[in-house]
Protein backbone atom coordinates (compact mmCIF):
# COMPACT_ATOMS: atom_id res chain seq x y z
CA UNK A 1 0.00 0.00 0.00
CA UNK A 2 2.82 2.45 1.03
CA UNK A 3 4.77 1.58 -1.99
CA UNK A 4 2.01 2.54 -4.48
CA UNK A 5 1.38 5.63 -2.63
CA UNK A 6 4.61 6.50 -3.03
CA UNK A 7 5.41 5.11 -6.79
CA UNK A 8 1.52 6.64 -7.42
CA UNK A 9 3.00 10.19 -6.57
CA UNK A 10 6.58 10.01 -8.23
CA UNK A 11 4.41 9.01 -11.28
CA UNK A 12 1.96 11.55 -10.79
CA UNK A 13 5.14 14.10 -10.42
CA UNK A 14 6.33 12.80 -13.54
CA UNK A 15 3.37 12.58 -15.88
CA UNK A 16 2.70 16.54 -15.37
CA UNK A 17 6.22 17.42 -15.76
CA UNK A 18 6.42 14.90 -19.13
CA UNK A 19 3.04 16.98 -20.20
CA UNK A 20 4.41 19.86 -20.20
CA UNK A 21 7.42 19.28 -21.62
CA UNK A 22 5.54 17.01 -24.97
CA UNK A 23 3.51 20.37 -24.82
CA UNK A 24 6.33 22.80 -25.60
CA UNK A 25 8.34 19.96 -27.66
CA UNK A 26 4.92 20.30 -29.88
CA UNK A 27 4.75 23.76 -30.48
CA UNK A 28 8.63 24.02 -31.13
CA UNK A 29 8.08 21.49 -34.27
CA UNK A 30 4.33 23.52 -35.10
CA UNK A 31 6.82 26.57 -34.86
CA UNK A 32 9.95 25.04 -37.36
CA UNK A 33 7.36 23.53 -39.37
CA UNK A 34 5.62 26.92 -40.10
CA UNK A 35 8.68 28.72 -40.54
CA UNK A 36 10.55 26.17 -43.21
CA UNK A 37 7.49 26.19 -45.57
CA UNK A 38 7.39 29.94 -45.42
CA UNK A 39 10.84 30.11 -46.42
CA UNK A 40 10.77 27.45 -49.19
CA UNK A 41 7.29 29.05 -50.43
CA UNK A 42 9.43 32.80 -49.96
CA UNK A 43 6.55 33.82 -47.70
CA UNK A 44 7.15 36.50 -44.87
CA UNK A 45 5.20 35.99 -41.99
CA UNK A 46 2.23 38.66 -41.16
CA UNK A 47 2.84 41.01 -38.10
CA UNK A 48 0.44 42.85 -36.60
CA UNK A 49 0.97 46.02 -34.86
CA UNK A 50 3.08 44.08 -31.34
CA UNK A 51 4.62 42.45 -33.92
CA UNK A 52 3.20 39.43 -33.67
CA UNK A 53 2.62 37.00 -35.90
CA UNK A 54 -0.93 36.89 -37.49
CA UNK A 55 -2.54 33.87 -39.31
CA UNK A 56 -4.48 34.07 -42.50
CA UNK A 57 -8.06 34.71 -43.20
CA UNK A 58 -9.22 31.14 -43.30
CA UNK A 59 -7.27 30.47 -40.06
CA UNK A 60 -8.91 33.22 -38.45
CA UNK A 61 -12.70 31.04 -39.32
CA UNK A 62 -11.67 28.26 -38.00
CA UNK A 63 -13.38 28.95 -34.91
CA UNK A 64 -9.68 28.61 -32.96
CA UNK A 65 -8.49 31.02 -30.16
CA UNK A 66 -5.84 33.30 -31.94
CA UNK A 67 -5.82 35.71 -28.76
CA UNK A 68 -6.05 35.93 -24.81
CA UNK A 69 -2.61 36.39 -22.50
CA UNK A 70 -3.86 33.80 -20.14
CA UNK A 71 -5.16 34.24 -16.83
CA UNK A 72 -3.84 36.76 -14.73
CA UNK A 73 -1.47 35.70 -11.57
CA UNK A 74 -3.85 35.96 -8.79
CA UNK A 75 -1.51 35.20 -5.31
CA UNK A 76 -4.38 35.38 -2.17
CA UNK A 77 -3.82 38.03 0.36
CA UNK A 78 -2.30 36.67 3.40
CA UNK A 79 -2.92 39.23 5.22
CA UNK A 80 -6.94 39.56 4.43
CA UNK A 81 -7.41 36.41 4.12
CA UNK A 82 -6.57 35.82 7.90
CA UNK A 83 -8.41 38.99 9.14
CA UNK A 84 -11.46 37.88 7.16
CA UNK A 85 -11.20 34.05 8.72
CA UNK A 86 -11.45 35.92 12.14
CA UNK A 87 -14.14 37.90 11.31
CA UNK A 88 -16.15 35.29 9.74
CA UNK A 89 -15.33 32.87 13.03
CA UNK A 90 -16.66 35.33 15.26
CA UNK A 91 -19.78 35.26 13.51
CA UNK A 92 -20.19 31.32 13.87
CA UNK A 93 -19.49 31.06 9.67
CA UNK A 94 -17.18 28.14 10.44
CA UNK A 95 -17.47 27.17 6.58
CA UNK A 96 -16.20 30.52 5.10
CA UNK A 97 -13.75 31.16 7.96
CA UNK A 98 -12.41 27.80 6.82
CA UNK A 99 -12.22 28.98 3.53
CA UNK A 100 -10.39 32.04 4.56
CA UNK A 101 -7.96 29.84 6.20
CA UNK A 102 -7.48 27.86 3.45
CA UNK A 103 -6.99 30.85 1.12
CA UNK A 104 -4.64 32.20 3.81
CA UNK A 105 -2.44 29.22 3.91
CA UNK A 106 -2.29 28.36 -0.10
CA UNK A 107 -0.89 32.27 -0.05
CA UNK A 108 1.43 31.29 2.18
CA UNK A 109 2.52 28.30 0.74
CA UNK A 110 2.97 29.49 -2.64
CA UNK A 111 5.22 32.07 -0.86
CA UNK A 112 7.59 29.49 0.61
CA UNK A 113 7.52 28.08 -3.12
CA UNK A 114 8.55 31.36 -4.52
CA UNK A 115 11.58 31.82 -2.26
CA UNK A 116 12.13 27.85 -2.64
CA UNK A 117 12.48 28.85 -6.93
CA UNK A 118 14.49 31.97 -6.14
CA UNK A 119 17.05 29.64 -4.44
CA UNK A 120 17.57 26.93 -7.23
CA UNK A 121 19.87 27.56 -10.05
CA UNK A 122 19.30 29.37 -13.32
CA UNK A 123 21.58 27.38 -15.21
CA UNK A 124 22.12 23.76 -15.06
CA UNK A 125 24.34 21.67 -17.16
CA UNK A 126 24.26 24.98 -19.23
CA UNK A 127 20.81 24.53 -19.50
CA UNK A 128 18.83 27.64 -18.73
CA UNK A 129 15.97 27.45 -16.66
CA UNK A 130 12.65 28.24 -18.49
CA UNK A 131 10.99 31.21 -16.28
CA UNK A 132 7.61 30.67 -18.25
CA UNK A 133 7.27 27.23 -16.59
CA UNK A 134 8.60 27.58 -13.37
CA UNK A 135 5.69 26.23 -10.71
CA UNK A 136 4.53 26.29 -7.44
CA UNK A 137 1.70 24.67 -7.16
CA UNK A 138 -0.82 24.45 -3.34
CA UNK A 139 -4.24 22.71 -2.63
CA UNK A 140 -4.24 24.41 0.30
CA UNK A 141 -4.82 20.65 2.12
CA UNK A 142 -2.11 18.97 2.75
CA UNK A 143 -3.11 15.47 1.17
CA UNK A 144 -1.66 17.01 -1.92
CA UNK A 145 0.67 19.67 -0.50
CA UNK A 146 3.25 22.16 -2.09
CA UNK A 147 4.22 20.99 -5.70
CA UNK A 148 7.64 23.36 -6.60
CA UNK A 149 8.60 22.75 -10.36
CA UNK A 150 11.19 24.18 -12.49
CA UNK A 151 12.53 23.62 -16.25
CA UNK A 152 15.78 24.07 -17.73
CA UNK A 153 16.41 23.57 -21.50
CA UNK A 154 18.54 24.93 -24.37
CA UNK A 155 21.32 22.74 -25.63
CA UNK A 156 20.55 19.89 -27.95
CA UNK A 157 18.12 18.25 -27.22
CA UNK A 158 19.06 17.87 -23.07
CA UNK A 159 16.45 18.65 -20.88
CA UNK A 160 16.46 18.50 -16.70
CA UNK A 161 13.06 18.95 -14.73
CA UNK A 162 13.15 19.38 -11.16
CA UNK A 163 9.74 19.39 -9.01
CA UNK A 164 9.74 19.37 -5.36
CA UNK A 165 7.13 17.97 -3.34
CA UNK A 166 6.86 19.20 0.90
CA UNK A 167 4.23 18.72 3.15
CA UNK A 168 1.69 15.99 1.93
CA UNK A 169 0.67 13.07 3.47
CA UNK A 170 1.32 11.22 0.74
CA UNK A 171 4.89 12.04 0.61
CA UNK A 172 5.19 11.30 4.54
CA UNK A 173 4.46 8.06 3.84
CA UNK A 174 7.20 7.84 1.42
CA UNK A 175 9.41 8.36 4.74
CA UNK A 176 8.06 5.65 6.36
CA UNK A 177 8.37 3.20 2.92
CA UNK A 178 12.23 4.44 3.00
CA UNK A 179 12.64 3.46 7.25
CA UNK A 180 10.97 0.26 7.06
CA UNK A 181 13.45 -0.90 4.54
CA UNK A 182 10.77 -1.83 1.81
CA UNK A 183 12.87 -0.81 -0.74
CA UNK A 184 15.49 -2.99 -0.34
CA UNK A 185 13.15 -5.52 -0.93
CA UNK A 186 12.32 -4.46 -4.52
CA UNK A 187 15.87 -3.25 -5.50
CA UNK A 188 15.84 -6.58 -8.44
CA UNK A 189 15.10 -3.89 -11.51
CA UNK A 190 18.32 -3.16 -12.97
CA UNK A 191 18.02 0.06 -13.88
CA UNK A 192 17.26 1.47 -10.50
CA UNK A 193 19.35 1.55 -7.40
CA UNK A 194 19.62 2.86 -4.21
CA UNK A 195 22.62 5.81 -3.69
CA UNK A 196 23.87 8.43 -1.10
CA UNK A 197 23.05 12.69 -2.47
CA UNK A 198 24.38 15.06 -0.56
CA UNK A 199 24.02 12.92 2.66
CA UNK A 200 20.44 11.48 1.54
CA UNK A 201 19.37 8.50 0.79
CA UNK A 202 18.27 8.52 -3.13
CA UNK A 203 17.12 6.34 -5.92
CA UNK A 204 18.00 6.78 -9.68
CA UNK A 205 16.71 5.19 -12.44
CA UNK A 206 16.83 5.05 -15.92
CA UNK A 207 14.24 4.62 -18.50
CA UNK A 208 14.86 4.89 -22.57
CA UNK A 209 11.93 6.94 -22.63
CA UNK A 210 12.49 9.37 -19.77
CA UNK A 211 16.01 9.15 -19.25
CA UNK A 212 17.50 9.57 -15.82
CA UNK A 213 15.44 10.33 -12.58
CA UNK A 214 16.54 10.81 -9.15
CA UNK A 215 14.18 10.94 -5.91
CA UNK A 216 15.42 11.70 -3.02
CA UNK A 217 12.93 11.95 -0.30
CA UNK A 218 13.75 13.91 2.91
CA UNK A 219 12.83 15.51 5.96
CA UNK A 220 9.29 14.48 7.44
CA UNK A 221 7.20 14.63 4.00
CA UNK A 222 9.53 16.36 1.29
CA UNK A 223 11.00 14.81 -1.81
CA UNK A 224 13.07 16.46 -4.91
CA UNK A 225 13.08 14.58 -8.20
CA UNK A 226 15.26 15.63 -10.83
CA UNK A 227 14.38 14.16 -14.52
CA UNK A 228 17.60 14.52 -17.19
CA UNK A 229 16.59 14.07 -20.54
CA UNK A 230 19.09 12.53 -22.82
CA UNK A 231 21.99 13.14 -20.62
CA UNK A 232 24.85 10.61 -22.01
CA UNK A 233 25.62 8.93 -19.12
CA UNK A 234 24.98 8.43 -15.46
CA UNK A 235 28.15 10.56 -14.36
CA UNK A 236 26.67 13.54 -16.64
CA UNK A 237 23.37 13.75 -15.12
CA UNK A 238 24.76 13.17 -11.35
CA UNK A 239 27.11 16.31 -12.14
CA UNK A 240 23.77 18.04 -12.94
CA UNK A 241 21.86 16.51 -10.35
CA UNK A 242 24.53 18.38 -8.10
CA UNK A 243 24.11 21.34 -8.57
CA UNK A 244 20.81 21.36 -6.67
CA UNK A 245 21.72 21.66 -2.79
CA UNK A 246 18.88 19.47 -0.96
CA UNK A 247 20.62 21.43 2.17
CA UNK A 248 19.52 24.48 0.98
CA UNK A 249 15.78 23.70 0.14
CA UNK A 250 15.33 21.74 3.59
CA UNK A 251 16.35 25.26 5.16
CA UNK A 252 13.39 27.28 3.53
CA UNK A 253 11.42 24.75 4.07
CA UNK A 254 12.25 23.66 7.66
CA UNK A 255 11.58 20.34 6.54
CA UNK A 256 14.61 18.86 8.50
CA UNK B 1 -28.56 14.39 39.52
CA UNK B 2 -28.30 18.84 39.71
CA UNK B 3 -24.62 19.01 40.62
CA UNK B 4 -23.73 16.27 37.15
CA UNK B 5 -26.18 18.37 34.85
CA UNK B 6 -24.24 21.63 36.38
CA UNK B 7 -20.52 19.80 36.03
CA UNK B 8 -21.79 18.84 32.38
CA UNK B 9 -22.58 22.42 31.29
CA UNK B 10 -19.68 24.17 33.19
CA UNK B 11 -17.33 21.85 31.24
CA UNK B 12 -19.42 22.42 28.04
CA UNK B 13 -18.88 25.79 28.03
CA UNK B 14 -14.92 25.57 29.16
CA UNK B 15 -14.61 23.06 26.61
CA UNK B 16 -16.56 25.43 24.13
CA UNK B 17 -14.48 28.78 24.93
CA UNK B 18 -11.08 26.65 25.06
CA UNK B 19 -11.90 26.08 21.50
CA UNK B 20 -12.91 29.58 20.58
CA UNK B 21 -10.18 30.83 22.01
CA UNK B 22 -7.50 27.96 20.23
CA UNK B 23 -8.75 29.28 16.62
CA UNK B 24 -8.54 33.08 17.15
CA UNK B 25 -5.27 32.18 19.24
CA UNK B 26 -4.11 30.35 15.71
CA UNK B 27 -5.10 33.10 13.87
CA UNK B 28 -3.46 35.85 15.87
CA UNK B 29 0.18 33.82 15.66
CA UNK B 30 -0.55 33.62 11.99
CA UNK B 31 -0.76 36.88 11.90
CA UNK B 32 1.91 37.74 13.68
CA UNK B 33 4.19 34.90 12.37
CA UNK B 34 3.20 36.69 8.56
CA UNK B 35 4.17 39.96 9.79
CA UNK B 36 7.50 39.42 10.92
CA UNK B 37 8.12 37.40 7.98
CA UNK B 38 8.10 33.77 9.38
CA UNK B 39 6.23 31.60 6.76
CA UNK B 40 7.04 28.06 8.15
CA UNK B 41 5.23 29.68 11.37
CA UNK B 42 2.60 31.06 9.55
CA UNK B 43 1.64 28.05 7.27
CA UNK B 44 1.98 25.71 11.21
CA UNK B 45 -0.76 28.04 12.99
CA UNK B 46 -3.32 28.17 10.13
CA UNK B 47 -2.93 24.39 9.74
CA UNK B 48 -3.73 23.82 13.12
CA UNK B 49 -6.82 26.67 12.66
CA UNK B 50 -8.07 24.53 9.81
CA UNK B 51 -8.12 21.31 12.32
CA UNK B 52 -9.78 23.64 15.10
CA UNK B 53 -12.39 24.70 12.53
CA UNK B 54 -13.28 21.28 11.69
CA UNK B 55 -13.63 20.34 15.28
CA UNK B 56 -16.25 22.78 15.29
CA UNK B 57 -17.84 22.06 12.11
CA UNK B 58 -17.96 18.61 13.45
CA UNK B 59 -20.16 19.47 16.05
CA UNK B 60 -22.27 21.25 14.44
CA UNK B 61 -22.69 18.56 12.16
CA UNK B 62 -23.60 16.15 15.42
CA UNK B 63 -26.12 18.79 16.44
CA UNK B 64 -27.59 18.72 13.27
CA UNK B 65 -28.48 14.78 13.58
CA UNK B 66 -31.58 13.25 14.68
CA UNK B 67 -31.50 12.83 18.51
CA UNK B 68 -33.19 8.98 17.54
CA UNK B 69 -32.89 6.71 14.69
CA UNK B 70 -35.39 3.93 14.35
CA UNK B 71 -36.31 4.78 18.08
CA UNK B 72 -32.73 3.71 18.41
CA UNK B 73 -30.84 6.67 21.36
CA UNK B 74 -27.82 7.78 20.03
CA UNK B 75 -24.76 5.97 21.86
CA UNK B 76 -22.86 8.88 23.16
CA UNK B 77 -19.81 7.13 23.82
CA UNK B 78 -19.17 6.92 20.21
CA UNK B 79 -19.61 10.54 19.02
CA UNK B 80 -16.83 11.23 17.29
CA UNK B 81 -15.58 14.09 15.23
CA UNK B 82 -11.51 14.40 14.43
CA UNK B 83 -9.25 16.23 11.71
CA UNK B 84 -6.54 14.61 10.49
CA UNK B 85 -4.74 17.86 10.02
CA UNK B 86 -5.55 19.44 7.18
CA UNK B 87 -6.33 16.35 5.27
CA UNK B 88 -10.10 16.54 6.31
CA UNK B 89 -13.09 15.83 8.30
CA UNK B 90 -14.35 12.95 10.23
CA UNK B 91 -17.86 12.88 11.80
CA UNK B 92 -19.42 9.62 13.46
CA UNK B 93 -22.33 9.07 15.24
CA UNK B 94 -23.69 5.19 16.48
CA UNK B 95 -27.46 4.98 17.62
CA UNK B 96 -27.76 1.40 19.04
CA UNK B 97 -30.75 -0.53 21.13
CA UNK B 98 -28.26 -2.77 23.18
CA UNK B 99 -30.99 -4.81 24.23
CA UNK B 100 -32.09 -6.35 20.32
CA UNK B 101 -27.91 -6.22 18.62
CA UNK B 102 -29.73 -2.98 16.56
CA UNK B 103 -27.44 -0.16 15.50
CA UNK B 104 -27.77 2.25 12.94
CA UNK B 105 -23.95 4.54 12.30
CA UNK B 106 -23.63 7.03 10.29
CA UNK B 107 -19.67 8.42 8.93
CA UNK B 108 -19.26 11.97 7.24
CA UNK B 109 -15.77 12.21 5.35
CA UNK B 110 -14.92 15.47 3.72
CA UNK B 111 -12.61 15.32 1.14
CA UNK B 112 -13.21 11.53 0.97
CA UNK B 113 -11.08 9.43 -1.43
CA UNK B 114 -13.49 7.07 -2.19
CA UNK B 115 -15.93 9.83 -3.47
CA UNK B 116 -14.98 9.07 -6.83
CA UNK B 117 -15.77 5.77 -6.90
CA UNK B 118 -19.33 6.21 -5.72
CA UNK B 119 -20.24 8.57 -8.30
CA UNK B 120 -18.40 5.97 -10.89
CA UNK B 121 -21.16 3.81 -9.90
CA UNK B 122 -24.21 6.20 -9.48
CA UNK B 123 -23.80 7.12 -12.98
CA UNK B 124 -23.69 3.73 -14.83
CA UNK B 125 -27.20 3.02 -16.08
CA UNK B 126 -27.20 -0.42 -14.84
CA UNK B 127 -25.41 -2.23 -12.33
CA UNK B 128 -24.47 -5.83 -13.81
CA UNK B 129 -23.05 -8.72 -11.72
CA UNK B 130 -24.28 -7.45 -8.04
CA UNK B 131 -27.50 -8.14 -7.11
CA UNK B 132 -27.09 -6.71 -3.51
CA UNK B 133 -26.26 -3.20 -4.78
CA UNK B 134 -28.58 -1.18 -6.21
CA UNK B 135 -29.18 3.08 -6.69
CA UNK B 136 -32.02 4.70 -4.70
CA UNK B 137 -33.47 8.30 -5.07
CA UNK B 138 -33.18 10.14 -1.67
CA UNK B 139 -35.41 12.85 -2.75
CA UNK B 140 -33.05 14.88 -5.34
CA UNK B 141 -30.03 12.68 -4.27
CA UNK B 142 -28.57 9.32 -5.97
CA UNK B 143 -27.44 6.99 -3.61
CA UNK B 144 -25.67 3.43 -3.18
CA UNK B 145 -27.61 1.19 -1.49
CA UNK B 146 -25.85 -1.99 -0.58
CA UNK B 147 -27.89 -5.05 1.28
CA UNK B 148 -24.55 -7.15 3.08
CA UNK B 149 -24.78 -10.97 3.78
CA UNK B 150 -24.92 -11.58 7.42
CA UNK B 151 -24.85 -14.78 9.57
CA UNK B 152 -27.77 -14.22 12.00
CA UNK B 153 -31.33 -13.32 10.79
CA UNK B 154 -30.56 -9.89 11.55
CA UNK B 155 -30.44 -7.50 7.72
CA UNK B 156 -27.60 -5.46 7.57
CA UNK B 157 -27.32 -2.54 4.86
CA UNK B 158 -25.27 0.54 3.90
CA UNK B 159 -26.11 4.02 2.06
CA UNK B 160 -23.97 5.60 0.33
CA UNK B 161 -24.33 9.35 -0.26
CA UNK B 162 -22.21 11.41 -2.00
CA UNK B 163 -22.40 15.70 -1.16
CA UNK B 164 -19.88 17.22 -3.30
CA UNK B 165 -16.50 16.22 -2.04
CA UNK B 166 -18.26 14.59 1.33
CA UNK B 167 -19.15 10.68 1.56
CA UNK B 168 -21.97 10.02 4.07
CA UNK B 169 -22.33 6.73 5.23
CA UNK B 170 -25.64 5.08 6.79
CA UNK B 171 -24.78 1.45 8.10
CA UNK B 172 -27.99 -0.25 9.49
CA UNK B 173 -28.09 -3.64 11.24
CA UNK B 174 -31.52 -4.82 12.31
CA UNK B 175 -34.81 -5.90 11.33
CA UNK B 176 -35.04 -3.05 8.66
CA UNK B 177 -36.42 -4.07 5.00
CA UNK B 178 -35.34 -1.71 2.39
CA UNK B 179 -38.19 0.76 2.38
CA UNK B 180 -37.48 1.26 6.17
CA UNK B 181 -33.74 2.27 5.30
CA UNK B 182 -34.38 4.74 2.33
CA UNK B 183 -36.83 6.20 4.59
CA UNK B 184 -34.18 6.35 7.14
CA UNK B 185 -31.73 7.36 5.21
CA UNK B 186 -33.58 10.36 2.82
CA UNK B 187 -35.31 11.72 6.68
CA UNK B 188 -31.41 12.82 7.48
CA UNK B 189 -30.62 16.40 7.11
CA UNK B 190 -28.38 16.33 3.68
CA UNK B 191 -28.68 19.64 2.44
CA UNK B 192 -27.75 20.99 6.25
CA UNK B 193 -24.50 18.32 6.34
CA UNK B 194 -23.64 19.44 3.01
CA UNK B 195 -24.00 22.68 3.55
CA UNK B 196 -22.27 22.56 6.74
CA UNK B 197 -19.13 20.29 4.55
CA UNK B 198 -18.51 22.33 1.56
Amino acid sequence: MIKSGVLLIIFSMLTVSLQAQSRLIRRLQKETEKKIVNEVLGEEEKKDEKGRTVDDTDDRMSGKNRKGAGLEADAPDVRKSIADAGSFYETKDYIAAKRAVRNALWGVEIEIGQKVLESLPTSVAGLDFDESSDEVSSMGAGFVGLVIGRHYQGKDDMQVQATIGNDSAILGMAGLYWHEGMYMQSTDQPNQKEIRFQDNRAIINYTDEDGYTLSVPFGQSSVILINGINFENESQFMSAANQFSVNNIKNILEDK
Amino acid sequence: MKLLYTTLITLGLFFGSLSAQEVSKQLNEAGSAYDSGNLQETRMALQQAIHELDMAIGKDILDALPATMHNMPIDQENDNVSSAGDIGLFVSRRYAAPENDHSISIEIIGDSPMISGVNALLSMPVFIGDKNQKKVRLGSRRALLQKNDTQDELNSWDVQIPMGSTLLTLSLQGDMDEKTVTELAGALPLDQIERLTR
